[in-house]
């Protein structure tokens, strides 16, 4: 049944210093989806944003239904039928949902008016089929991450599209929103569009794909009908041999020291007396749902957010003393979920990005100068030593592929080695092999004796790295388990599900 | 899904504005004798009403998250050509006026091209064109100032239902602009630029055409701003529009329009930001204050609406959901 909608045949394209693609051809079929997938800076987001006429490929030529066709620029791309779904959000935070799904094609009456009845009405329809429950007037300024991207989609559904495009859609959805997305997808394929589908999670490819194609450094590594490609075979095609970062069983069984705590951090309506402590070389996982109050904790107590009560104090002259919350933004690195908004300095340098939380360390000596050479050797080793594909340390963050840009930001902090660490959500939009490498390097830093605040989605990341676990639940902390508690318990006491009584804390 | 926000700060933000204007009135209504009479709103709102429309033009500008600080001196540029073709030429003032308004689009216009076809950033282009229009008028008039006809002097000062007719006009213009800024695809798309053009560029908004309509269309306000004013005045001097740009930036500010672009509205925005400038002007005046008192106020002004806006956009990211479901 299935019929060839879109064919990309030996697609190349360069830019300054890096080949993204080269001679890549790319078959999409009606009423099938197909993964596309590569470590990070592969070339899947470029090969994309090529097909959504974000920008202009070197070489190559694209058919849509047999037919030749070229796009000049992102409005040409959708007159085809194309729906894309952006990796870095393409949202407008002043606007409402509704506005922000409708902006590119609004429902008109004479010509130039808005008719809102017809809008209101799509939209609604669209937020439905997601199960979604936001309402079409909100704000995306008002509106979390998980919501956000599910606006995002719902663009993309709305209109007569043929080729939908989604690159790493479920990066920042909860399990719920996942499954519906699927169904989504399932009942798209259903109507004969094709799907191409972007992600790091392999088992949602064996969930929703057909067929896959891999990318390996901006060239086709392989491919075929899903069903006869195992996931070893897979990780192979897109990073060679890895090894996954687990822990094993190995845990810090040191006597444990308190070296940081938080007593009483309360905020009306987000926070409810959030306390807990945290020991050294410990591995801490804050574990919960979206919006469950582990990100807001964390940028609470970076100072990022104004609280109604907080008191952190920390390990000084061999007991815990009250700390103020410069004191904690010079010492606690803070690696953020929403790194092209709270983390990087995209016009800048990669060097300059990385040095910008160690500048106190890389001056000449006796001055106020930086010392470029040293920031320089800096960030070449942390480049290096993370992996990172950029083609010089001057490069400019913007023009990394999203998962080179999280690392961008590990690299800062690790570079200024703190005593203590928060993470939250370090791997989202990482390849396996980066993934791993991250794993490792949380582990070793324990090791050397950094503790570190985890937050990750991802149960089995944080069953093998966390000796200790608080489980957040509409912004309090309703559990607090040691390592060797079963993934069920988590999850269901995550979703309250489970009886969290007998274990709350004192 | 429960939406929990700021509250107090949020509305202090939402209706600043209202309480600074009503402090206002109350001020001057107790310390100025004659301040709150008909006679002297009246006279308070027609002297507003040039700057209520140039000041509409710049909102659509500033909600495009840019500045054009050449709109006033399109207005005295446009009007000088009306005023040239009038006495030189002898057009009938209808004809001319149609041609000012010409101008105006085009004045617009070349800013826009600046902007989108040669890339200047828009505040250093509106910055040369501020110099280079007033010039160019200064040249054209050779600098005298030219009475206008009967007809024209007559409009400036004639009332409908005891209103000003520049006031209605300003008025009328207003409400169209916003909703053409609510309701209309080009208003839609004239916020989206405000929340970043790379952004507009991937969703298929035609960003250039967007931002040379906007320029187009401030050029247009500004340019019937300007007739109205002349009208008032009976005659093109050299003075015209002079600083109104400035004064048009202060007043969307205090109407809670960020410079940020992409949000805020004409009405009530431009309305309060307008009015409360004016009735400051106008009750200080009435006290006898010194009239350089005026600039100093309003300097102050500005900063701590500046300041405010500034604030809310840092406050900007702390309004957090509460997720009540189970996933
Ligand atoms: N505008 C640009 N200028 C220079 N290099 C670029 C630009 N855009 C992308 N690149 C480079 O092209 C390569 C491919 O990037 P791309 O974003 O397609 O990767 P990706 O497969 O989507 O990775 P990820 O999984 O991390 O999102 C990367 O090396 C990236 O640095
Ligand atoms: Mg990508």
């Amino acid at each position: 049944m299935s019929s060839t909608v879109l064919k990309m045949i030996g697609i190349g394209k360069s830019f300054p210093g890096v080949r993204a693609l080269h001679n890549v051809t790319f078959t999409a079929y009606a009423g099938e989806a197909i993964a596309l997938l590569g470590a990070n800076g592969a070339g899947k987001s470029t090969l994309m944003n090529v097909l959504g006429g974000v920008i202009r490929h070197d070489d190559g030529k694209l058919e849509i239904q047999g037919k030749s066709v070229e796009f000049k620029n992102p409005k040409d791309a959708q007159a085809e039928g194309i729906a894309f779904v952006h990796q870095e959000m393409a949202l407008l935070p002043t606007m409402t949902v509704m506005d922000n799904m409708f902006i590119a094609d609004f429902p008109k009456r004479w010509g130039a008016i808005i008719n809102r009845t017809e809008m209101r009405n799509q939209c609604t329809e669209v937020l439905e089929r997601l199960g979604c429950r936001i309402s079409p007037d909100n704000y995306i300024k008002n509106l979390g991450t998980g919501d956000r991207q599910m606006v995002e989609i719902g663009r993309a559904l709305l209109g007569n599209n043929r080729i939908f495009i989604f690159d790493e859609p479920t990066s920042s959805l909860t399990k719920g929103e996942k499954d519906n997305l699927i169904k989504v997808i399932e009942r798209l394929k259903r109507e004969g569009m094709a799907i191409i589908y972007i992600t790091h999670f392999l088992s949602e490819v064996y969930d929703i794909c057909d067929r896959v194609c891999v990318l390996r450094g901006g060239e086709v590594a392989g491919g075929g009908l899903i069903s006869e490609v195992s996931m070893n075979k897979l990780v192979r095609m897109m990073v060679g041999d890895v090894k996954i970062g687990d822990r094993g069983s190995e845990r810090n069984t040191a006597a444990r020291k308190p070296i940081f705590q938080v007593d009483e951090l309360n905020r009306r309506g987000v926070l409810e007396n959030i306390n807990f402590t945290l020991n050294k070389g410990e591995i801490l996982g804050f574990w919960g749902l979206l919006g469950s109050g582990r990100t807001e904790t964390a940028r609470a107590i970076m100072g990022l957010d104004t609280v109604d009560s907080l008191k952190i104090s920390t390990w000084k002259d061999d007991r815990l003393t009250e700390v103020s919350t410069e004191f904690v933004q010079h010492n606690i690195g803070l690696i953020t979920e929403e790194r092209r908004v709270d983390g990087l300095f995209l016009p800048m340098s990669v060097s300059r990005n990385m040095s910008m939380a160690n500048l106190r360390n890389i001056r000449k000596k006796h001055s106020a100068v930086i010392d470029r050479k040293r920031e320089a050797e800096l960030s070449r080793e942390f480049t290096d030593r993370l992996n990172i594909k950029i083609t010089s340390i001057e490069q400019k963050v913007e023009t990394l592929s999203g998962g080179n840009q999280q690392k961008v930001i590990l690299g800062r902090w690790l570079e200024v080695n703190p005593d203590i660490l928060i993470m939250d959500e370090p791997t989202r939009g990482l390849d396996v092999s980066a993934k791993a490498e991250i794993a490792r390097i949380i582990v070793r830093l324990a090791k050397e004796g950094t503790s570190i605040i985890l937050i990750s989605s991802e149960i089995e990341e944080m069953m093998s790295l966390c000796d200790r676990f608080l489980v957040f639940n509409k912004g309090r902390i309703i559990s607090n388990l040691e390592y060797g508690v079963s993934q069920e318990e988590l999850v269901g006491l995550a979703a309250g599900t489970a009886d969290a009584s007998k274990r709350v804390m004192a | 899904m429960k939406l929990k926000q700021l509250s107090i700060k949020d509305s202090l933000f939402k209706y600043g504005f209202y309480v600074i204007l009503f402090g206002v009135i109350l001020f001057f209504t107790f310390s100025a004798e004659y301040f709150l009479t008909f006679a002297n709103i009246n006279s308070l709102v027609h002297a507003a009403a040039p700057m209520l429309i140039i000041a509409a033009g710049m909102a659509f500008v500033v909600f495009t998250g840019k500045l054009d600080i050449s709109l006033g001196s399109i207005a005295y540029l446009s009007t000088c050509i009306g005023a040239v073709l009038m006495k030189n030429l002898g057009f009938p003032p209808a004809a001319a006026f149609i041609i000012v308004l010409l101008s105006g689009i085009v004045l617009g216009g070349i800013n826009g091209f600046i902007i989108v076809i040669l890339k200047v950033n828009p505040l250093i282009t509106t910055l040369g064109t501020l110099t280079a229009f007033r010039g160019l008028g200064l040249i054209l008039t050779q600098s005298f100032e030219i009475r206008m006809p009967e007809a024209v002097r007559a409009f400036g000062t004639s009332r409908i239902l005891g209103v000003f007719s520049d006031v209605w006009l300003a008025l009328l213009l207003l409400i169209l602009l916003h909703f053409i800024h609510q309701k209309a695809v080009f208003g839609k798309q004239v916020t989206a630029l405000g929340n970043g053009e790379e952004v507009c560029l991937r969703l298929g908004i035609r960003v250039d055409r967007t931002i040379f309509l906007t320029f187009m269309l401030a050029g247009f306000l500004a340019s019937i701003g300007g007739i109205v004013s002349m009208a008032q005045i009976g005659q093109s001097t050299t003075f015209l529009g002079k600083g109104m740009e400035f004064t048009a930036v202060a007043a969307i500010v205090l109407g809670g329009i960020s410079l940020f672009g992409g949000e805020g509205k004409i009405i009530p925005g431009v309305l309060i930001g307008v009015l409360t400038l004016e009735l400051i002007r106008n009750g200080l005046n009435h006290l006898g204050a010194n009239p350089y008192l005026y600039e100093f106020v309003n300097g102050g002004i500005i900063f701590t609406a500046m300041s405010a806006d500034a604030l809310k956009a840092r406050l900007r990211g702390q309004v957090i959901l509460v997720s009540d479901e189970n996933t």
